[in-house]
């Protein structure tokens, strides 16, 4: 009895040490915690909001065609970059470069020193490997992704380790095409053949860039880039040392997340929202001329549509200004043809289709239609969930009532939307298929080209357009753009004339790119040629 | 028959019925995916693809073969578990599913402890004490978290703890600083718990501060459920013989409810819940994306946006075997728990 108290007492003394030296311990943990975690330098880490999912599609360069692109030009580099505002081109990888007097010949001298980030050092076998493989394919099978946009290029030769030679099939214009977003980066050629395809796949890259992949997480759908401490161009001055780029597709969560100081830049933002950001002095919105449009193709094979004058008096019926100025609130300007504003083959003494419903109904009485009564009614598809295009859908229908038709809006999946037009039935497609066009790289051609250029299957000639006299204008322009601009320019312009007169689609506006961004990111310019990308080598950080 | 033979005739018959459940399951998909007008091969390819890609792609992906080639060669694909390969992504179905589960699986297992929690403790109370302020209180706040638009009610949850309050982030699994400078070694895939096993602290407080709000919101359906279920279930079984004859004896009200009458009450309410779980799992898509949370539904509603198809028959699939999975277990639950329940 006396022995169990004692045991007692025992244990708890015991008790009351393990207690004590828990205590220890935690306070230990805790002390070594701060002092060891807490002083810490802190990375300047800058933050991109990409209002899409899917940051990166596509891994391997030579089959790039989405949303990778706001990476991987960070992450790699072309021979040369396109500066629209002075409509040239600026050195990258390639120092300078000399064009034969036909076209035909293009001679580049490539910058010395230049790493990967594997180590092995660009050369001009690099650069014959890279876009050799494009135009190939990975699997030998034929160009993918964006690559196709190599097809002028006969030849690629290595004149010496620092001098590159493309030979042209034709005069075209290799410098915008080297100079393109996507699939025109140089990539490691001695890797490439090592690890091969998948190995991309696993999340690697093989760039020249100043930054490179730190890391990729799928499940956040987050990429982190590092600086490349032996990048070229040198760390001096002000840069950022981790550059974040994650998805957020929800717009009131990008918004929250800029206002509240989260995200330093938001490729886009409904137009409303950005209306009230410009009340906050700590966001900045940067506006520039996009080179992107919305059309609206007529179904030329189809009655009523396949009547020009039909075509004309829809054309005449739109209400331009009031869909620039509700709809976008401003941010965009009515289309002169397709090619549109900054971009060059753009003219501006192209005539434009104003709003006009006198006109427009003289337009239908002259080919036996009385407008006063309700005569048709038309199918008006777009890409559900985009509220610009069903708006614009909304004023145009209320303008078509009072010519006598009923304009119907569908909202469609694009892939959908896709699908209908490409009908083999011209009958069961839709009448005006509306959709957003933007260039694969910097050229009128990818504008003219896919868009209008008459097709032995539907791809993109929603419209169904097929005029051989167009068709040679525009192929023309494109052969001679490499060695005489002025004539393709012509040609261009030409061309688009037939687009205005024959009609085969709305041309709605020319977009401005809207960028929400924290004020305090400097160094920010956007470049239209390669959409949603911030180059973040030139950018910083200012309080 | 003794129970351990009818258990397992019981979970062989489950097992068969299953099988053509899911069948069912498959060809329905599969067949309602490709009726649909679409253009599978030029997605694959990217923006602008050209006519000559298209067509190549196409062989790709099979899609020249007839349809009814094209779906045996997946069925045999699934028999060999390869859910094929995504269309929006280019990555393999079930890599894709397995990395977006974990967040799912978290925030709906968050959700329901939380609807758990509360919700029993609200019914016990409100079929206690009827028509009592708590009675009312209770029956609002279940009326209210079954028929509350969830993603309206999340919007208002940022709007008043991230923007007014500035108390809680206001979307994400973690800060994204958080996440590069502590970042969370993957043992589990829960946030909360890797963070924890690997003491990292900083991570669990920043990872715990961005799951209360989108939990919350998620328990709100499956917490009326619970507290309806347990109220009327309550209701019935307070009114019966043996929880008068414990009064009697003397025990204390809340012993009898929590104790004897609780019991009861709690089988319909795990079917429930079960049930409500693995609905939560996809159908949360909306919360998902309000509160950009990387999971499932978020996952769910992009491939159904952007028809893809593999994407979509993968999470049909999914989704099938956690609900077949998650209803023979509560049959089984039920049988052990309550020996009234037949197993036929």
């Amino acid at each position: 009895m006396k022995g169990n108290i004692i045991n007692k007492n025992a244990v708890t003394r015991m008790q009351a040490i393990l207690i004590a030296v828990i205590i220890v311990i935690a306070a230990v943990i805790v002390g070594a915690y701060y002092i060891f975690l807490k002083p810490a330098p802190k990375p300047l880490i800058a933050v991109y909001a990409y209002a899409t999912t899917d940051v990166i599609v596509f891994w391997d360069p030579s089959e790039t065609y989405s949303n990778e692109v706001v990476v991987f030009n960070n992450v790699y580099e072309q021979l040369v970059r396109y500066d629209p505002p002075t409509d040239s081109f600026v050195p990258v990888l390639a120092t300078s470069w000399s064009v034969s007097d036909d076209g035909l010949v293009y001679n580049f001298t490539l910058r010395k020193g230049v790493k990967f980030h594997c180590g092995h050092e660009m050369t001009a076998h690099s650069v014959k490997y890279s876009i050799e493989r494009n135009m190939r394919g990975w699997d030998g099978q034929g160009p993918r992704g964006a690559s196709y946009i190599w097809d002028p290029v006969e030849q690629i030769n290595v004149i010496d380790n620092y001098t590159v030679q493309f030979v042209l099939k034709y005069p075209a214009s290799l410098l915008t095409i080297a100079s393109a977003a996507y699939c025109a980066h140089i990539y490691c050629e001695k890797c490439t053949e090592q690890y091969g395809h998948e190995w991309f796949y696993e999340g690697h890259e093989l760039g020249t860039g100043p930054y490179k992949i730190e890391s990729y997480d799928k499940a956040k759908d987050m990429v982190v880039l590092a600086k490349f401490d032996d990048y070229w161009g040198g760390w001096k001055g002000k840069h950022f040392d981790k550059v974040i780029i994650k998805s957020v597709p929800e717009w009131s969560t990008a918004r929250m997340q800029l206002e509240a100081g989260e995200v330093d830049f938001v490729d886009r933002l409904p137009y409303e929202d950005i209306a009230a950001l410009q009340q906050n002095p700590k966001i900045e919105i940067v506006r520039t001329p996009a080179y992107q449009n919305l059309l609206g193709f007529f179904n030329t094979e189809k009655y009523p549509l396949n009547i020009s004058e039909v075509r004309k008096a829809i054309s005449y019926a739109v209400p331009y200004n009031d869909i620039i100025n509700t709809v976008m609130r401003g941010n965009a300007r009515q289309s002169k043809g397709p090619v549109p504003y900054g971009l060059w083959g753009h003219s501006e003494d192209l005539p434009q289709y104003t709003y006009n419903l006198t006109k427009a109904k003289e337009l239908l009485r002259s080919v036996g239609i009385d407008p006063d009564t309700q005569w048709c009614t038309l199918i008006y598809t777009y890409n559900a969930g985009d509220e610009y295009e069903r708006r614009a859908g909304e004023l145009l229908k209320a303008e078509l009532t009072k010519i006598g038709i009923n304009l119907q809006l569908q909202g469609m999946p694009w892939e959908q939307q896709w699908g209908l037009a490409q009908s083999p039935n011209p009958e069961d497609r839709q009448d005006i298929f509306v959709m957003y066009w933007w260039p694969d790289y910097p050229d009128p051609y990818t504008f003219l080209g896919p868009m209008f250029h008459s097709e032995e299957e539907i791809v993109f000639n929603l419209g169904y357009y097929d005029n051989p006299e167009y068709d040679r204008l525009i192929e023309e322009g494109f052969a001679i753009a490499g060695t005489n601009r002025t004539r393709a320019e012509e040609l261009y312009r030409q061309a688009q004339m037939l687009l205005i007169e024959d009609c085969p689609a709305i041309f709605f506006f020319d977009m401005q790119y809207v960028r929400p961004k924290r004020a305090s990111l400097k160094g920010y310019v956007d470049n239209p040629a390669y959409a949603h990308v911030v180059f973040w080598y030139n950018c910083y950080r200012e309080e | 028959m003794d129970f351990a033979v009818k258990l397992r005739y019981f979970i062989i018959r489950r097992i068969l019925l299953s099988i053509i459940v899911l069948f069912g399951v498959c060809v329905i998909t599969f067949f309602i995916a490709r009726v649909i007008p679409a253009n599978p091969a030029a997605m694959w390819v990217g923006a602008h693809p050209t006519q000559e890609q298209i067509e190549r792609a196409k062989k790709e992906l099979g899609l020249d073969q007839p349809l009814h080639i094209q779906f045996l060669i997946y069925m045999n694909k699934l028999l060999h578990g390869d859910l094929g390969v995504s269309i929006r992504t280019h990555r393999p179905v079930i890599e894709d599913i397995l990395s977006y589960l974990p967040a799912s699986l978290e925030l709906v297992g968050t959700g329901m402890i939380i609807a758990v929690i509360i919700g029993i403790p609200l019914g016990v109370e409100s079929a206690t004490k009827k028509d009592s302020w708590i009675d009312h209180v209770s029956r609002l706040l279940s009326i209210g978290g079954v028929s509350i638009f969830t993603p309206w009610l999340g919007m208002m949850g940022q709007l008043l703890f991230f923007k007014w309050l500035g108390l809680l982030p206001v979307g994400d699994r973690i800060s994204t600083i958080v996440s590069i400078q502590y970042p969370i070694q993957k043992i589990t895939g829960f946030y909360l718990i890797d963070s924890i096993l690997s003491g990292n602290f900083v991570a669990f407080q920043d990872a715990l501060a961005h799951i209360i709000l989108p939990a919350l919101v998620v328990a709100a359906y499956p917490m009326g459920l619970v507290t309806r279920m347990i109220r009327s279930t309550m209701a019935d079984v307070l009114e019966e013989d043996f929880i008068r004859t414990a009064k009697a004896y003397g025990i204390p009200g809340r012993i009898v409810a929590y104790k004897y009458a609780l019991k009861n009450s709690l089988g319909p309410t795990i079917t429930v819940l079960a049930l409500s779980f693995a609905y939560s799992l996809v159908e949360t898509f909306l919360i998902e994306m309000v509160f950009n949370w990387p999971g499932l539904g978020r996952y769910a509603a992009f491939s159904i946006i952007s028809l893809d198809y593999p994407a979509i028959m993968g999470i049909a699939i999914f989704i099938a075997i956690v609900y077949i999975l998650l209803n023979l277990i509560v049959d089984l639950l039920q049988a052990v728990i309550d020996p009234r329940v037949r197993l036929g």
